[in-house]
């Protein structure tokens, strides 16, 4: 198998459960290079156990995740694939440029300060970067955490509540931010309550107790019924 | 009535329990300080010496307390009342100084107990080389104690309650202490404090000033119970939520989320601007090395000074051993094993945020070597700082190149062990040990965790061989020592290099 032949997230059989409970339930899903994918689904449908696992931050029950073609959580895939959580992960002890640089700095990535420039004036960060982070509302440091999955080189990018805490014109520009990502070639899943972000995305995936419901096009109207 | 009464049982049971510990910590106490003063009936010139300098050295440490008590209150201590206090309680249409005072008499019983335990040590030390009746020294041991205990908490009431800002308090205290440290050198007593320490030498002397003393201690206590009602409402709070954490923290022995709480509970907080500013360049594990630095460049003033503090007390800990004090490597040890676990800091961080580094594209262990250079290189200050302590109070050249091959020694096991405590986090009991008795499980865990202060102990083994049975012994001891942190060490690398992030 060649990783040309496997780009892209693709899990099979994907499942995880907590004692008798599954929060996935043999989920088959693929998303390739370019895609841009909604995960919608109510609370407790699965939508964050399915991106930790493509993280790599929890292990399956049965089945697995591939990125890449890469198992997730090796090396390789970690690579490849960048993880935004819902819950801002931010140390301590350095400021917004201090963690930028450290995250560029573990992926080998040069010519990086260019990029970051952009990416904090797009998001509104540009004047706090010699701040420390964990002093920030819940929005800044949630801009934060977005600026550091984004700096780093990915090709698969798993984000997660991506738009809770932003205000309005943070929420546009990351949607901006998020779709001009997909139109480079990465493949990017986003779990979203954000129902107008849809519309931008080129795919939706509806979660419900752990299973895939809907996968197609987003359409609000056939969405609609899923998440009542 | 039967809540009242379970409450009044839990509350027996568990005083009950203190005492049974408090014996044996005071009976541990007795046992190993009382060589450290020698044995025999003191001779005149050494009961005056201990008459002209022993209230000027306890006054000392008596301003010392005050201090700490002062600074504690301007941070909202000592109460930390539940979170369910504030929100059914404080928040109610009551009396706030009657709720409060209430709960600051609670506290106070344990402060008292306290204070009588460690003056009850300090007063059969003394009986046993002092002239005067055993008792009176014990009553004498007990009561000055109990003042000082309550001097001290005293003073953080009234600090909290008038809403003392930090600075002010800081000024207050320090002030109180150059004062009892002009006594201290000039053999007066002039300060509050050193009027308290004159109550310890009742049972050879009776003086006036010391009920100076003793009314200067109960009036802090109770004008810190006057004022008790005025505690900031958002300190309790944050000192609540705080406090649990801790105490959960404490009951796992998870050291590195204790220490992390405990930094937040004292407002340690890492500096807006940096000490220094690091240009940003660097390779993959390069940054590693720039990021704990730029970690280290934020380190608050009171953490900085808590590494030097560390150090010296090494350093006088080590000198103690060499003058014979063997067990006071043990307090080495220990200083120079706390000073090691802040200046893994970096490595800290890492495994409280494990999400980073799990989508690092690099293998766990790797990054955990990767962050071992600068505690590395910070751990060399401290001891050099330990090493011009030790060297200060020891004549010979050979007992300097002793000291200085333990703290090498020291360095980089404590590195190395510390970097081992943060990545192996709480202690989990529910795997093999599990199945077996609970005594080896509480084994497991205690030596789990003593393990990594016990290996910088050893390595300062060979001064306290020296201090035992002179240089030569010393000397003899430091080749196989070296030999044994090395190997220590390198043990310690591979198991760290080759663990993986943990997933769930």
């Amino acid at each position: 198998m060649t990783a040309d032949s496997t780009l892209g997230l693709h899990a099979r059989d994907l499942t995880k459960a907590y004692d008798e409970i599954a929060a996935l339930d043999a989920l088959d899903l693929s998303v390739h290079p370019g895609e841009l994918v909604a995960l919608v689904g109510s609370n407790g449908a699965g939508k964050s156990t399915f991106l930790r696992l493509a993280a790599g931050l929890l292990e399956p029950s049965a089945g697995g995740v591939r990125i890449d073609g890469y198992a997730a959580g090796s090396i390789e895939a970690r690579d490849a694939c960048s993880y935004i959580g819902d819950q801002p992960s931010l140390y301590g002890d350095l400021s917004v440029r201090e963690h930028i640089e450290y995250v560029a700095n573990v992926h080998g990535l040069g010519g990086w300060p260019t990029y970051a420039d952009t990416l904090l004036a797009t998001l509104s960060l540009g004047d706090r970067v010699d701040d420390l982070p964990v002093r920030f509302s819940r929005g800044l440091r949630q801009k934060t955490s977005l600026i550091l999955g984004l700096i780093r080189p990915f090709s698969v990018l798993l984000v997660d509540e991506p738009f809770v805490g932003l205000d309005p014109a943070g929420q546009d520009a990351l949607t901006e931010i998020l779709v001009a990502t997909a139109g480079g070639g990465a493949a990017v899943i986003t779990a979203t309550h954000q129902l107008a972000f849809l519309e931008r995305t080129t795919r939706c995936v509806v979660l419900d107790d752990g299973s895939a419901v809907y996968d197609d096009a987003p359409d609000l109207a056939r969405i609609a019924p899923f998440l009542e | 009535m039967r809540r009242r009464r379970q409450v009044e049982d839990q509350d027996w049971i568990d005083s009950v329990y203190k005492a049974y510990l408090a014996a044996i910590g005071a009976a541990v106490a007795i046992f190993y300080l009382s060589p450290l003063f020698g044995s025999g009936e003191a001779t005149p010139s050494l009961v005056r010496e201990v008459m002209d300098r022993g209230p000027g050295i306890l006054g000392l440490c008596i301003s010392v307390l005050v201090l700490i008590g002062l600074r504690s209150g301007a941070r909202g201590g000592p109460l930390a009342p539940e979170p369910a206090d504030i929100s059914f309680v404080l928040l109610a249409p009551l009396r706030r100084p009657t709720a409060l005072r209430s709960a600051a008499i609670r506290q106070a019983r344990g402060v008292v107990f306290t204070g009588a335990v460690v003056g009850l040590v300090g007063g059969t030390i003394a009986f046993r080389r002092l002239p005067g009746a055993p008792w009176a020294w014990l009553a004498v041991g007990i009561g000055i104690g109990v003042l000082a205990a309550l001097v001290a908490w005293g003073a953080a009431l009234v600090a909290s309650g008038t809403g003392l800002h930090m600075r002010l308090a800081t000024a207050i205290g320090v002030v109180l202490v150059a004062w009892a440290t002009y006594d201290a050198a000039a053999s007066a007593t002039t300060s509050p404090a050193t009027q308290l320490a004159r109550v310890g030498l009742w049972p050879i002397e009776w003086s006036a000033p010391g009920l100076i003393g003793i009314g200067f201690a109960l009036a802090v206590a109770v004008l810190g119970l006057t004022v008790v009602g005025g505690v900031s409402i958002e300190s309790a709070q944050r000192r609540a939520g705080l406090v649990g954490q801790l105490r959960f923290a404490a009951t796992i022995q998870d050291v590195r989320t204790v220490m992390v709480l405990h930094r937040q509970l004292a407002q340690e907080r890492p500096r807006l601007v940096p000490w220094r500013r690091f240009r940003a360049r660097g390779s993959r594990l390069h940054g590693c090395w720039r990021r704990d630095w730029q970690g280290l460049a934020r380190w608050p003033a009171s953490r900085v000074a808590r590494g030097i503090a560390l150090g010296l007390l090494t350093g006088l800990a080590m000198a103690g051993a060499w003058r014979g004090a063997t067990f006071l490597i043990l307090a080495a040890g220990a200083a120079f094993f706390v000073a090691a676990l802040d200046a893994n800091d970096g490595l800290g961080e890492e495994a409280d945020h494990p999400e980073r580094p799990a989508g690092y594209p690099v293998p766990w262990g790797t990054l955990i070597v990767s962050h071992l250079a600068a505690p590395a290189m910070v751990m060399s200050i401290v001891g050099v700082v330990a090493l011009a302590t030790y060297a200060a109070f020891t004549s010979s050249v050979t007992a300097v190149g002793i000291g200085a091959v333990s703290i090498v020694g020291a360095v980089v096991v404590g590195t190395v062990g510390a970097a081992a405590m943060v990545v192996l986090g709480a202690p989990r009991v529910d795997g093999a040990f599990a199945l077996g008795f609970p005594e080896f499980a509480a084994l497991f865990v205690a030596a789990r965790q003593l393990f990594p202060g016990t290996l910088v102990t050893a390595a300062f083994l060979p001064v306290a061989l020296a201090g035992e049975g002179g240089i030569e012994n010393g000397s003899r001891a430091i080749v196989p020592t070296f030999i044994g942190v090395v190997v220590v060490t390198i043990g310690i690398t591979s198991w760290l290099r080759s663990r993986e992030i943990g997933v769930s």
